[in-house]
């Protein structure tokens, strides 16, 4: 017994300044690298600015991950910021080039369209019988190009498992940040199984996408067109498209998480979240409780956005869906949740796992979002400097 | 390949409900890998005869009925899929705990002690239950141009709910079939929303041709 205290007291950062800030130093120093590329002069003063404050914003946040012992809230702030810079960015560069939002049909010829890592499900069947990609974008150039986003996805998918969804995705940030705007949730039971239907639309977009060699889940129903770009109403089906998708990004990304507290789009529609759950049984990351410490009062439960935890999860002690988003070890009054690395018992060396997972989130979080809010901050200072 | 997809999400329920049921008897009953395969043989050609002569029947509706006016044919199929996929969310919302309608059938077979023709009358029962996606195959069917091209429409459908059959055996039903349950249903409820949508389309394709 206190050799397990021992082990987690050597690893524990919270409540040490020193400890937190050695445990915080790699990882500065590894995202001013990142971010500058090695060059450290700027163009000018927005640019200096913007990148100063992105990287204390980072570094900040790691910091007091690992000062306070909580991980959530401050993970939530990048990620939401990410995603609202990114949809600010990406609007405000397609309305510089093309004046609306809208997509050409010139374009589509083209393969201009940036890749978005949700189209990922759709293109493993058809690639695998045609040898084709059903995508109209650049493989290998240009901005998000195919390549680099299904890399992207297979690493964070590998490192992460369905962490990705809480540490990677830049959508999530949406309904994420949605789910927070009110104290307590206004429709409460929500049923547990709702956590399948992820999995029936991904075995319907995989399929139609196979039947109709086109990606059927950006054509049809992504609800995130309302924040990037879409195709211009030019039909009836246009029209039924359109409605399909602003009504799903108001109800799923919107309305639902407000009313709920629950990420309702990642945790009941999307399908490559439900494509993620399989690489949980891979990643050496995982949430587990410690059945000595747990009473059973489901704070746990109720927090989760995504409905991982219910009562089967808690006997078993191992939630399914899980994107370790930390909500609920944030929540728990009892310290009885924790990261832990698959191997490890769950009672012991919880601290070094916390740190370790961390670490590799973070870092990829980091990667993956600091240039979107950079450019996002650039973009908002050049606005308000006009 | 339509057809094929929505036999694949009709597929996941019938397992779910009856697969518990099934496999157990044919993996069960008989001792050697061989007349199981026999079993499960019969069973799949019967339901494969059952549902080509639906196929035909479907054809010959459309064919004879159908085709004569675009207009009526366009609203007739219009509203006829906007009720079928009313019906399939009623089907799915309303039936909480389905029972397989098989179990009857293999415990008077049992009873009677003829064996032998249990799966052919658990095919026959299989093919001729009267679903929702049944239905909407059958309406799908009628629409086709030709009386062959129902026919493949069906046999298509009949691949789809079939596929699942197939690697069952090998896997643990049992522990996963509250997923399987779920997954068919809410892949249920989606064709209904794609049957919806072909069902206005014709329907104002019908509308609009007359005005």
């Amino acid at each position: 017994m206190s050799a397990k205290k021992n082990s987690n007291k050597v690893y524990s950062t919270q409540g040490n300044v020193w400890k937190a800030g050695l445990l915080t130093l790699p990882m500065m120093l590894i995202l001013l690298i990142f971010m500058t590329g090695g060059n450290l002069s700027f163009s000018n003063v927005q640019r200096l600015l913007a990148f100063g404050i992105n990287y204390l914003l980072f570094i900040v946040s790691f910091f007091l991950m690992l000062y306070t012992g909580k991980t959530d809230k401050f993970r939530a702030i990048i990620f939401i910021l990410f995603a609202i810079f990114l949809s600010f960015s990406f609007i405000n560069n397609l309305i510089e080039l093309r004046g609306s939002m809208t997509i050409s049909n010139a374009e589509f010829l083209q393969c201009k369209i940036p890749f978005c890592h949700l189209v990922t499900p759709m293109l493993i069947v058809p690639a695998a019988i045609t040898k084709s990609v059903i995508f109209p974008g650049s493989i290998l150039q240009g901005f998000a190009s195919i390549s680099s986003m299904i890399v992207i996805l297979l690493g964070g998918a590998l490192a992460l498992g369905r962490g990705f969804c809480s540490w990677g995705c830049f959508y999530g940030g949406w309904d994420d940040g949605f789910s927070r705007l009110i104290k307590k949730p206004k429709i409460r039971r929500i049923t547990p199984h709702l956590r399948w239907f992820p999995f029936a639309v991904l075995m319907m977009v995989m399929l139609f996408s196979a039947l109709t060699l086109s990606p059927v889940y950006c054509d049809w129903v992504c609800p995130f067109k309302a924040v990037t770009e879409f195709e211009a109403i030019t039909s009836v089906k246009t029209i039924f498209k359109t409605v399909i998708f602003i009504s799903l990004f108001l109800g799923l990304v919107v309305l639902l998480p407000v009313l709920t507290k629950k990420r309702s789009q990642c945790a009941y529609f999307c399908p490559l979240g439900a494509l993620l759950t399989f690489f949980n049984k891979i990643n050496i990351f995982r949430i587990s409780i410690n059945k000595n410490k747990c009473i059973d009062c489901k704070l746990c439960a109720r927090v989760c956005p995504f409905n991982a935890i219910d009562e089967k999860t808690l006997t078993l002690r191992k939630p399914n869906v899980c994107t370790k988003c930390g909500k609920c070890i944030d929540a728990c009054p009892q310290n009885a949740i924790h990261y832990n690395v698959k191997g490890s018992s769950p009672n012991r060396g919880h601290t070094a796992s916390r740190n370790l997972f961390l670490f590799a989130s973070f870092l990829f979080l980091a990667v993956f979002a600091s240039g979107s809010i950079q450019n996002g901050l650039l973009q908002l200072m050049k606005w308000v400097s006009y | 390949m339509e057809a094929f997809i929505l036999g694949l999400s009709s597929g996941t329920t019938c397992l779910a409900k009856c697969g518990s049921i099934l496999f157990p008897y044919f993996m069960n009953k008989q001792g050697s890998v061989k007349a199981t395969g026999k079993e499960m043989g019969t069973f799949l050609l019967i339901r494969f005869l059952i549902y080509m002569t639906i196929g035909l029947l479907a054809g010959v509706i459309g064919k004879n009925f159908l085709q004569s006016n675009v207009v009526i044919r366009n609203l007739l199929l219009g509203t006829g899929y906007i009720s079928l996929a009313i019906l399939l969310f009623y089907k799915v919302f309303s039936n909480k705990r389905q029972k397989c309608h098989l179990n009857s059938q293999i415990v008077l077979k049992q009873k009677e002690k003829r064996i032998q023709y249990v799966p052919m009358t658990l095919a026959v029962v299989s093919g001729l239950n009267i679903c929702p996606p049944l239905l909407i195959a059958f309406t799908e069917g009628a629409a086709e141009s030709s009386i062959l091209s129902g026919m493949v429409y069906f046999f298509l459908f009949y691949l789809g709910t079939t596929i699942f059959f197939i690697p069952v055996p090998f896997l643990s039903l049992v522990k996963k079939n509250e997923a399987v349950r779920y997954i068919g249903r809410y892949a249920s409820i989606l064709i209904g929303f794609i049957i919806i949508y072909k069902g206005l389309i014709l329907i104002l394709k019908g509308i609009f041709y007359v005005s």
